[in-house]
């Protein structure tokens, strides 16, 4: 292979695995490196002269989240090596850091149109989002797995650049896309049921060929058996401010609003308007109550049967993606238990 | 209950002047196929219009297939073939019987209808079904009123092709079988784990109370019930009417049951089939999935259970329940299941789910689209009923290259798992 010319490529690391420092340095703005640093070293020593980093990039892990120019500074500084391929990461389970190289890796493939890879964790949220989009390498949890997983990467990358077919045992290392075809296979599914049944029930290995989606199973709080509680009301109905001044998208949320309630009687067309491409949002526009129940709501709380929350909170549902979904799941959880909240009506569309 | 049937392979199919099956060769004469269906009255409510003779590795296409069906008989004195529909009810799966094999009669249909299918026989089609090396008969039929039901017409259509079987079945059964197969459960050996079958049979979301079944019956209202599994591969069972995914043949041929039966006595113990329904009502569902649980696990004592559908929506989640309810009470589980194509990915491919489902078998992508390149003769009609949900669709001319969803090419989709064909993820 010493008679090949390495091939040119870029490396995107975070401060930490650019050397620079831990959490008290994830601040750093983007900056770039002539040569390898790091595990790029480890990159082009077991790459044995196919790959030479040209430049590494680095950005802090906060920057990068925090500063919506940061891709594009970043972009700007790839480029400035005239790469052939990039490489980011791995990042392992680092939560900031991989969804830096996945973005990243999005934007070179789509502005320098070059070949990309990084490396993920399974459990690294950003994998079920991107896998259809880059080839994200199946690594450990933690950096103990770079002497694994950065050749593998390597290797793969330079198939990529030389447009060889991956070998299965590759294709394995990487995250399949997330899609599906039909495939003729050697026997039939009834002979492929039984034997899978007898591996089941030997506990030896098996693999259902449908896989389950990865939902989080959340077992009901108990009842409420006070007389008087305390009530939230939240809806994914796109329930919003007249005006939008939370700039709730219609869909495919990324983020949830909250609409001070506590002087209220009811919700009014005046007040209130809905953004949800999801349904036909006539009768709600009309009456908005029939959306989220404030009107019934309050009568109950003058009569003393319940305390209401001051706070609607609300999203629009259509077509969110479960992570997004889960993550507002989460943070309204919380700050309803801080009120001391201890139920909810939800409605959905 | 013993059942042996001898099998009669076809290598080739000609007309001729007379009916005679040797060594592979069988040639059938059509006038006294004619005149021993008009003597059997099964010519009294339709007129056959065309019989044809359909040959493997040729440029053939039959299109508005609306059933596959076996050429089987059952053989002796007194015996009733396809009780309770065919001929008098009697109990199936006992005694000697004959069936042709690589051979099966398509039962096309003069109505139109999206749920029809093609057969073709050269090309990606013909690769990709079990059905495709088969020799058939192909069977035309039109009712002598035209006011009659669909559900009376398919009747009609189904018993005139089973009774052809028989006919040819028996023909063949003068001469020695090249084949005997022999299906018992006796001597249930113990130590090996017990293995029941859980079949459902129609799914009643979609269904005609006129319909005969099981020995003829609707099914309306089933209880789940316990079956020998030689009742059904001796012909109480016929495929209900809304069939996608399956037919009449892989309900006498089932491969389950044939696989459980290679490995009765060796790797496990075939203890018996439960029978069931898709019901729609929350009640019924909920009575037939635990009824059907219990079967399986407290009457026929199962250690371990797999279990088959027909039909989509409710069926899975039945399919699904009854994955749970067995799981919970330690009976070990896979399905065969088919998928929806949906959004394209892999997180989209049922309409219900359960984290207990962990041992699934893909019977394929059932509304996958497939092109299936053009065929010089085509038999059963002269276009092909859209196929798609879409109302702006046209019909397709037969002769030219098609686009067809997987299912709608006979057994390509099998939901009893006769089909090599399965969802891979990429």
């Amino acid at each position: 292979m010493s008679d090949i010319k390495p091939f040119r490529v870029v490396h995107y690391l975070n401060q930490f695995y650019a050397g620079k420092g831990g959490e008290a340095f994830a601040n750093t703005s983007p900056y770039k490196i002539d040569g390898s640093v790091g595990p790029g070293r480890l990159l082009e020593q077991t790459s044995k002269g196919k790959l030479k980093i040209a430049g590494t990039v680095v950005c802090g892990d906060n920057y990068f989240v925090e500063n919506s120019s940061a891709i594009k500074q970043i972009i700007e500084l790839i480029k400035s090596y005239q790469p052939e391929a990039f490489i980011a990461g791995p990042a392992f389970l680092a939560g900031r850091y991989g969804e830096a190289c996945v973005e990243i890796c999005c934007a070179v493939k789509e502005r320098l149109d070059i070949p990309v890879i990084t490396g993920l964790a399974p459990e690294h949220p950003a994998v079920d989002r991107y896998r259809k989009d880059l080839p994200i390498l199946r690594t450990g949890t933690t950096g103990a797995d770079m002497k694994n997983s950065i050749p593998r990467m390597g290797e793969i990358l330079f198939k990529l650049l030389q447009g060889i077919k991956l070998s299965s045992s590759e294709q394995n290392l990487i995250y399949k896309r997330g899609l599906k075809k039909n495939a003729i296979l050697e026997k039939n599914a009834a002979r492929r049921a039984v034997a899978m049944l007898i591996t089941k029930h030997r506990g030896e290995n098996w693999q259902s060929e449908l896989p389950m989606p990865k939902n989080d199973l959340v077992t009901p709080a108990p009842a409420i058996k006070e007389k008087s509680f305390t009530l939230a009301l939240i809806t994914d109905g796109g329930l919003i401010l007249k005006g939008n001044p939370e700039r709730m998208p219609s869909g495919r949320s990324d983020r949830y609003c909250k609409i001070n309630i506590d002087s209220w009687e009811k919700l009014t067309p005046e007040k209130v308007e809905v953004n949800h491409f999801g349904y036909d949002n006539r009768y709600v526009l009309a009456d908005p109550n029939r959306l989220v129940p404030l009107d019934i709501i309050k009568t109950l709380e003058k009569r003393g049967d319940i305390r209401l929350h001051p706070v609607i909170y609300s999203t629009a549902g259509a077509a969110t993606a479960i992570e997004n979904a889960a993550s507002f799941g989460r943070g309204i959880a919380s700050e309803l238990k801080k009120a001391g909240v201890q139920a909810v009506i939800l409605t959905s569309t | 209950m013993q059942l042996q049937i001898a099998e009669y392979p076809v290598s080739s199919l000609e007309w001729g002047d007379e009916n005679k099956y040797n060594d592979g060769k069988l040639i059938i004469n059509k006038d006294s196929i004619l005149s021993y269906l008009k003597s059997s009255n099964e010519l009294d409510e339709l007129i056959v219009t065309d019989l044809d003779l359909i040959l493997p590795e040729t440029s053939t296409r039959v299109i508005n297939v609306f059933d596959v069906l076996p050429a089987y008989a059952r053989l002796g004195e007194g015996v009733s073939n396809f009780p309770g529909f065919l001929e008098p009810f009697q109990i199936a799966g006992h005694g000697n019987s004959a069936t042709l094999s690589n051979f099966s009669i398509l039962a096309t249909s003069s109505r139109p209808s999206r749920y029809n299918k093609v057969m073709d026989k050269s090309g990606l089609g013909a690769e990709i079904s079990p059905y495709g090396g088969h020799f058939h008969l192909a069977l035309q039929a039109e009712p002598r009123n035209s006011d009659m039901s669909n559900t009376e017409y398919y009747k009609h259509l189904k018993k005139i092709g089973l009774r052809i079987g028989t006919y040819l079945s028996k023909l063949a059964a003068e001469v020695r079988p090249a084949n005997t197969l022999f299906y018992t459960l006796e001597a249930h050996p113990s130590g090996l784990p017990k293995v029941a079958y859980v079949c459902m049979l129609a799914a009643l979301q979609n269904w005609d109370k006129g319909e005969s079944i099981l020995y003829g019956d609707n099914l309306s209202g089933m209880l789940p019930t316990v079956l020998h599994p030689n009742e059904i591969l001796d012909g109480a069972v016929i495929a209900p009417n809304f069939n996608l995914g399956i037919d009449t043949y892989s309900f006498l041929n089932n491969p389950v049951i044939q696989e459980l039966y290679k490995k009765h006595g060796k790797e496990i113990d075939f203890v018996g089939v439960v029978v069931c329904v898709s019901h729609v009502t929350r009640n019924q569902r909920e009575r037939s999935i635990g009824m059907t649980a219990n079967l399986a696990a407290n009457v026929l004592g199962a250690d371990l259970a797999i279990i088959t559908k027909v039909g989509g929506g409710i069926p899975e989640s039945d399919v699904m329940l009854t994955i749970e309810s067995l799981e919970r009470i330690k009976v070990k589980t896979t399905a065969i299941m088919w998928a929806h194509l949906g959004n394209g990915t892999i997180q989209d491919i049922l309409t219900a789910y359960s984290p207990a489902a962990n041992a699934l078998v893909s019977a394929g992508i059932n509304d996958a689209l497939v092109n299936l390149p053009g065929q010089e003769k085509v038999i059963g009609g002269n276009e092909i009923e859209p196929l798609s949900d879409d109302p702006k669709a046209k019909p397709q001319n037969p002769h030219s290259a098609i686009q067809v969803r997987c299912r709608e090419i006979c057994g390509v989709i099998n939901q009893l798992g006769a089909s090599r064909v399965a969802l891979e993820e990429i």
